[in-house]
């Protein structure tokens, strides 16, 4: 890489690095060097939630890891086109941006993971229902439930219904307009996946909701006995 | 159960079992988790990977089946069994005791 490009695109906004990204096609240099830039800035946040995706899906195969981290890249890089932070976001906030849209892919990626068990070639399309903005949720007032505790609760579940309760929190969405909904596409391949009806689906998510809630007070019930 | 819900998010977030998708869950995930350096075999390079990388090792489907769905859900409703999951239950009965 020139020494004098490698200066100039350090300094170089995620905004305009998305802009040459899109102008690929004109000058596949820039394009290249601003994604280069893009990958050394959020490298390192992107393999951690790949990984921590195929860990809570207990997947431990580094070739596919290896495969979802690139994708997830790539799938950034073709539609950077499509990718606009709104100019009213504070400076100091665009990285959170550029992070949700990280996870946002990786989410998607998740799907597409989902629908390659049954057909190792084919592709999740990204719609603009599945693309939609998550809205803010304050969280910060909320007590954590234990990092033990949670884990034995969760593997009191079983795979299938942890993974089908995980895949709600991931694809659900609190929109003040819907209520709670989950993109049509999300849930078309959560019922391929899990051979298993939409109604199904709720339902045991609802059982496992309530069985993990269960287990939690019960537990914090004895702890406060003790 | 609202209360609840919102509990169980913000620790599905700190414990990487939810990826973070609001700006909140990000700052929560930040500061409990450490990023991971990639790992130098993960480096990647979009001049020599263009094309999207085939999953090679997924071939796996859960072993399980609607079949202990559709069962809950018939004595729930206090329903019959249907004669095809009754023929899928001998079925796995005898595969599960091939001796018998």
């Amino acid at each position: 890489m020139d020494k004098l490009n490698e200066v100039t695109f350090k300094d170089v906004s995620d905004e305009d690095l998305f802009f040459y990204m899109a102008c690929r096609e004109e000058d596949s240099s820039t394009a290249n060097l601003a994604f280069n830039e893009f990958y050394t800035r959020y490298k390192n946040y992107t393999f951690s939630v790949c990984r921590d995706f195929f860990i809570s899906r207990n997947r431990f195969d580094e070739e596919d890891l290896k495969s979802f981290f690139h994708n997830v890249f790539l799938k950034i890089y073709y539609k950077s086109g499509e990718i606009s932070i709104d100019s009213s976001v504070p400076i100091e906030e665009r990285k959170y941006v550029i992070l949700k849209i990280i996870s946002r892919y990786v989410n998607y990626e998740g799907l597409t993971y989902m629908k390659s068990s049954r057909d190792p070639s084919s592709e999740i399309n990204y719609t603009d229902e599945l693309l939609n903005d998550i809205p803010e949720e304050s969280l910060i007032e909320y007590e954590s439930i234990e990092k033990k505790m949670l884990n034995k609760a969760l593997d009191s579940l079983g795979d299938r219904n942890k993974f089908i309760l995980l895949d709600f929190y991931r694809y659900e969405t609190v929109n003040s307009e819907k209520g709670s909904w989950t993109p049509s596409d999300a849930l078309d391949e959560m019922c391929e996946y899990y051979n298993t009806t939409k109604q199904a689906l709720r339902k045991t998510k609802e059982r496992a909701l309530k069985k993990l809630k269960d287990y939690v007070d019960h537990t914090e019930k004895l702890k406060i006995v003790k | 159960m609202e209360k609840f819900n919102k509990r169980l998010t913000k620790s599905l977030v700190e414990t990487g079992n939810l990826i973070p998708s609001t700006t909140e869950e990000i700052k929560i995930y930040l500061t409990s988790n450490k990023l991971e350096d990639v790992p130098s075999t993960f480096e990647l390079n979009i001049n020599s990977k263009s094309e999207r990388a085939v999953y090679k090792n997924n071939s796996y489907l859960e072993s399980y089946s609607s079949t202990e769905e559709n069962l809950a859900q018939a004595a729930r409703e206090g329903k019959e069994i249907p004669d095809e999951i009754k023929t899928k239950m001998d079925n796995d009965r005898k595969n599960s005791n091939p001796e018998k």
